[in-house]
């Protein structure tokens, strides 16, 4: 940005206004479209936890609104609701994908420049005041290095590509969620088309 | 063409002031640039020092300053952490590896590392490259010592040489751990990261030559010798800091999680990747600012162009004058005006970058030697060739302006003219 900053403050000094085109902040902006098509699916982050996964079911049996909350039954069931979202289920179906989702930027492996390797998170800077999110909520996204994403650390971005359920590689390790990521552009809002 | 030859000519014929303009635009392009290279060149340098690291743990502090003392030896650490805390963390069942750090000690200046043999199998840098030993092998006696490249450059150390670690850092240091001294076994290959600044040694050998310093200094009849040391429990007491990889990077948070909330002791599990993103966040600032001078020092570049030109118009009413009364239309004027300002700035800004290419060939082996950074001198990078374009056509543009003037001016200007 401040490359577009310095010119059109240079172009407007030399009473120039015709090299404003010449734009050196576009090259901030994510790959040209490519081979994403119409097949790509926005979904949003409940599409990562199974439909059927209801921790209402829990509490069948029970009259909620009849347990105070100083009941010892009352801290149990939130202790077992707490585990069952911990073991965060994953959907098998959505291996393989194209989709998209929209996220904050976690950067792992990167140039300075460039961030080709990054979690996805559905909220920001959260990490001190609870629990991260759990593995459901949390995805790995992989880009080629040239199609790194140029930004900064929690920006929101809109990242496109094939998803993939991952199983852990030993028997505690929980699954989880990558994309092989085509695009990853900034956020726009649903609604307003970002390219 | 023949505009071009014209305009070429006629810069020979007043070499001296646009010589002196070639060589202002040629400094502000190099320093431009140079600024631009710099910037990139250091965050390139500090991110291919951590790779595949998942996270890295130490005593409760800041992120950025356990980034900087744990992997680039920039700072002092604040607190160590205690070698219980260190295997609980590395039974923790996500954990794949770790390589555990004991910092504090140096060799003439250069740090010196405590760790253990996962150092040498799991460090990566420059983006998953292994350390390679360019000669010997990884310590295994107590006094075993790998050197960094850079230090056995450096020092002239070579294999089997005797070295003495100094106690604390700094050059000059008085408190030696002189009745201890280390063999040279392996040198590593040259990274270009502060791993070539390190001389390596095992947590044991840490261990061993503070066993008699239990009094914050040697105490006179209470030493302990080489061999001694070696019969006595040497296990760590405490390390600095630690390198932990992960058996899946979606497991970084809950791992992260399970360290901040230590009970037994705190502290602090950073992503070495979010703590860079920190560091460009806070001397993003200070490149700006510096990138926003070096600008500026361009624009004044381009003035002086400006000024030249304008002056030169002057004296240039007669030769004006004899080009259009053979013929010269009015745009063949303004080109060649324009012409001689655009050569002038890529004459400048190719001077400029020889200047740069020549400045960065000195200055990679000193920023080498003294700060463990390896400055790459490459091609120059799209953003680059962008600041170039954008100079190139301001130059184009500042000739705009006197060229409008000779383009104004009538035939009869320069033939009517009072000597």
């Amino acid at each position: 940005m401040t490359t577009r900053r310095l010119l059109l403050f240079a172009a407007t000094l030399l009473m120039l206004a015709a090299c404003g085109d010449r734009d050196g902040g576009q090259m901030g902006r994510g790959e040209p479209a490519g081979d994403i098509d119409e097949t790509v699916e926005t979904i949003d982050w409940d599409a990562l936890i199974p439909e059927d996964w209801r921790p209402e079911t829990l509490f069948a049996g029970y009259d909620i609104d009849e347990i105070d909350d100083e009941d010892p039954l009352a801290q149990t069931l939130m202790d077992k609701l707490l585990a069952l979202w911990r073991e965060a289920p994953i959907v098998p179906e959505l291996d393989g994908r194209r989709i998209r989702l929209p996220g904050f930027v976690v950067p792992l492996e990167g140039d300075g420049v460039r961030i080709w390797e990054f979690l996805l998170v559905p909220y920001f800077g959260a990490c001190i005041h609870v629990p991260p999110p759990p593995a459901n909520q949390t995805v790995h996204v992989v880009t080629e290095p040239e199609r790194g994403y140029r930004g900064a650390l929690f920006d929101t971005v809109w990242v496109a590509g094939t998803i993939r359920v991952v199983t852990g590689a030993t028997e505690l390790a929980e699954a989880g969620y990558r994309i092989d990521a085509m695009r990853v552009t900034p956020y726009v809002a649903p609604g307003v088309r970002d390219d | 063409m023949a505009i071009l030859s014209l305009a070429w000519k006629s810069l020979l014929n007043r070499r001296a002031t646009l010589f002196v303009t070639l060589c202002s635009i040629a400094l502000s392009v190099a320093l431009l640039i140079g600024i631009e290279r710099l910037r990139i060149e250091t965050r390139t340098s500090f991110t291919q020092t951590v790779s595949g690291i998942d996270l890295i743990v130490g005593a409760r502090g800041g992120s950025l300053p356990l980034l900087l003392y744990s992997v680039f030896r920039i700072g002092q650490p604040t607190n160590n952490l205690s070698w219980e805390s260190y295997l609980d963390l590395a039974d923790h069942p996500r954990v794949a590896w770790t390589i555990p750090l004991s910092l504090g000690d140096s060799h003439r200046g250069h740090p010196v590392l405590g760790t253990n043999q996962d150092y040498f199998t799991h460090y990566r840098y420059g983006h998953g490259r292994p350390l390679a030993f360019a000669a010997g092998k990884p310590f295994a006696d107590l006094y075993d010592a790998v050197l960094g490249a850079e230090v056995a450059r450096a020092l002239g150390y070579g294999l089997g040489d005797e070295i003495i670690v100094a106690h604390g850092l700094g050059e000059a240091v008085f408190a030696r751990h002189d009745d201890k001294p280390f063999r040279v076994v392996g040198i590593l290959a040259r990274t270009g990261t502060p791993v070539d600044q390190t001389v390596h040694v095992s947590l044991e050998a840490i261990e061993a030559i503070h066993i008699d310093w239990q009094g914050g200094a040697p105490i006179p009849g209470l030493t302990i010798s080489a061999e001694e040391a070696r019969a006595m429990d040497l296990t760590p007491r405490a390390i600095t800091a630690v390198l932990v990889g992960l058996d899946s990077r979606i497991a970084t948070f809950r791992v992260q999680r399970f360290v901040n909330e230590y009970r037994q002791e705190p502290l602090l599990a950073i992503l070495p990747g979010v703590a860079l993103a920190e560091l460009w966040t806070v001397i993003g600032v200070g490149e700006r600012a510096l990138l926003v001078v070096a600008g500026f020092v361009v624009l004044v570049g381009l003035f002086g162009l400006l000024t030249v030109l304008l002056t030169s118009l002057n004296e240039r009413r007669r030769e004006m004058a004899i080009l259009r009364s053979v013929g010269a239309r009015p745009g063949h004027v303004f080109a060649l005006i324009v012409g001689e300002a655009g050569l002038v700035t890529l004459l400048g800004t190719l001077l400029g970058m020889a200047l740069l290419y020549g400045l960065l060939f000195i200055a990679q082996p000193l920023v080498a030697a003294h700060l463990g950074l390896h400055l790459a001198i490459g091609w120059p990078a799209a953003r680059e060739a962008a600041w170039l374009a954008l100079i190139l056509t301001a130059g184009l543009a500042t000739g705009l302006i006197p060229a409008y003037r000779a383009y104004r001016t009538s035939l009869a200007d320069g033939l009517t003219m009072r000597l």
